[in-house]
């Protein structure tokens, strides 16, 4: 009996162990602004944009489109429409600098993206491109 | 508003999931009636996604969709009805357990309590820390849920092979399920997947311990939920709003009907075996790893029930139908996806057979396979030292002596889930990318799928930790 509570409490002593160690609660009292930080939208090549994106806090993502013209022309207006800008825009982050994105490579985004106060920056290969707010909006 | 459209949703989802889990599991007893609660949430997420998948194929999505809360809002008073008629019915009695003084098993209690506690500190730290989830919930998930809940009748651009970086052909419950719960907020809200993320992550938590207690073994449901609460690794892959805890919680709660549903041979178990197809259905609707298991499912179903069993042999057809039935709904779904979207595995459809077969005959692949399963079997769950503390408490229990319908339903379902990581292993072996590169990025997530399931089965092969003061109602058949 003895012999099965020790093992029973060093089971719950074993899982306290692994549930606390490496947890950050301070995580928790600063909910907000560790969420404006991490305020991550998926792309395609993450270590690229990691490199790229270095201090910049917000990374974005356009998807990398193959197949014919008349598709890369939906969704040059799909993607952007839908996917890519109102996730720019609710990530909240302003600096100067803020997305990297996949772009098709047949795409022109420079309207949609225009209509909303963003424009290229550089672009990084592999249709990977630094994008900052404009001047337009 | 937000807030207040989101609750409606997940209320109207949850009514449905709470009426069918009501009918099938025949509660009697507080633990059953737990249990059914347990699995109302995300059976009925299941149940409503597909409902909103058909609604947006017939109408595409927002059009209308006044009429489909209307549709929803009747559905749920149904749903309160049955489950009014569930209550004065006299259930199936849950199995007894005299165990546990009050005060030993209310001490592990309090410890289980204060363990999630904890980890729902460590499950909001990882959401705040990953507020829009990672790769597979960015590319694959809430991708799609976008397109559902913007895309009006563009929607199915969303299955173009443009977008090639993602798997355009994975089913859409969790989609599904979050663009339905976007419309009901009126924004598309990063609550949406989180709370989806907690539904699913704690109901894996919850279904597991309550499965066990309403088998009467209540000491070992709480140790279960200990188990799964106190998993860095299984929390992690749930709060990352990836596909993989929810499909954790369907093949759970299919071994785990499995298990309730087995010892009740000879009774009508058409409810039962309508819930469990339905509980399966879920599981393939969540994603193509959920059809590997249902496959594996069906197999051990036909061995174990139709086969081996004499006794049962008799009464296999009866509960096969009403399996079936429960089916229905998600394979139809998935025909849907299938035909009308073009969904094939792209993983599976491009592959020529002699490439199959020369991956097949390669030793090295195995042998890659078999030490990568073994090397993280030590980090299993996130739990420090790995499998070495449940094996502890395991030899410090004992087996459980089991009846005889008992011990033939836990063989069953052990085979469903041996059979599945099989199936998982052979995934590697003929991977074109190869196995080294697929590897590290999914053998985590592969093993957080089977992680609940595999924990209810270890602990409802062993004695209570409270034994001295159990007396185990063994059901002898």
């Amino acid at each position: 009996m003895l012999k099965n509570r020790l093992a029973l409490l060093g089971y719950l002593a074993i899982g306290f162990w692994g549930l606390l160690a490496g947890w950050d609660p301070s995580v928790l009292l600063r909910a907000r602004e560790t969420v404006a930080e991490r305020s991550v939208i998926a792309f395609e090549d993450y270590n690229c944009a990691k490199k790229e994106a270095g201090r910049m806090a917000t990374v974005a993502f356009l998807s990398g489109a193959a197949g014919d013209a008349s598709d890369a022309a939906r969704f040059e207006f799909v993607i952007a429409q839908y996917v890519m800008v109102p996730t720019l825009l609710r990530s909240g982050y302003h600096g100067e600098e803020f997305a990297i994105a996949r772009i098709p490579e047949q795409a022109d985004l420079s309207v949609a993206l225009q209509e909303h106060g963003l424009e290229f920056a550089r672009g990084c290969g592999r249709g990977i491109y630094v994008l900052r707010r404009g001047s337009s909006k | 508003m937000i807030v207040l459209g989101m609750v409606a949703g997940l209320v109207l989802a949850a009514l449905p999931g709470l009426a069918l889990a009501a009918w099938g599991c025949r509660p009697a007893g507080r633990w059953r009636w737990a249990f059914a609660l347990a699995l109302a949430a995300p059976l009925g997420l299941a149940v409503t996604s597909a409902l909103f998948f058909l609604y947006a194929v017939v109408f595409s999505p927002g059009t209308g969709f006044g009429y489909y809360v209307a549709l929803e809002v009747l559905v749920g008073l149904v749903s309160l009805i049955v489950v009014r008629r569930v209550a004065l019915e006299r259930g199936e009695r849950e199995a007894e357990s005299r165990a546990a003084s009050f005060g030993a098993l209310g001490v592990l209690g309090v410890l289980v309590l204060v363990a999630l506690v904890l980890s729902l500190g460590r499950f909001a730290s990882e959401v705040l820390q990953n507020p829009d989830g990672r790769w597979d919930a960015w590319i694959d998930w809430n991708l799609r849920a976008r397109f559902l809940y913007l895309g009006g009748e563009q929607w199915i651009a969303g299955f173009s092979p443009s977008l090639q970086v993602g798997h355009t052909e994975y089913p859409l419950l969790l989609p599904g399920a979050v663009a339905r719960l976007w419309f009901y907020a009126g924004d598309a809200t990063r609550l949406a997947p989180v709370s989806l993320a907690f539904v699913f992550t704690y109901g894996s938590i919850a279904v597991t311990g309550l499965a066990l207690a309403s088998l009467g073994r209540p000491g070992q449901g709480l140790l279960a939920a200990f188990t799964l609460a106190c998993a860095p690794s299984f929390l992690e892959v749930g709060a990352l709003q990836y596909a993989d805890v929810p499909l954790a919680f369907f093949i759970s709660s299919s071994i785990m009907l499995y298990c309730l549903h087995v010892p009740r041979r000879g009774a009508d178990r058409k409810r039962e075996s309508v819930v469990l197809g339905l509980s399966l259905g879920a599981a393939a609707w969540t994603k193509p790893e959920g059809l590997s298991f249902l496959a594996c499912f069906l197999a051990c179903w036909i061995v174990f029930e139709g086969v081996f069993h004499g006794q049962a042999r008799r009464q296999f057809a009866k509960p096969s139908l009403w399996l079936a039935a429960g089916l229905l709904p998600a394979l139809a779904c998935l025909a849907i996806l299938q035909i009308q979207f073009d969904g094939s595995n792209r993983f599976l459809s491009d592959r020529q057979v002699p490439e199959v077969i020369q991956k097949l005959t390669d030793p090295e692949r195995y042998l890659i396979v078999t030490r990568a399963v073994l090397a993280h079997l030590w980090v299993l769950g996130g739990w420090r030292l790995g499998v070495i503390p449940l094996g502890l408490v395991a030899l410090s229990l004992a087996i459980r002596d089991l009846g005889r319908e008992e011990s033939w339903a836990a063989a069953g379902a052990t085979a469903m889930l041996a059979l599945t990581a099989l199936s998982y292993a052979m995934v590697y072996v003929i991977s074109p990318q190869g196995p080294r590169n697929l590897l590290p990025t999914s053998l985590g997530r592969l093993a957080a799928q089977l992680y609940p399931a595999f924990i209810f089965l270890v602990f409802f092969r062993l004695e209570s930790p409270l034994k001295k003061h159990s007396a185990v109602r063994r059901q002898a058949a």
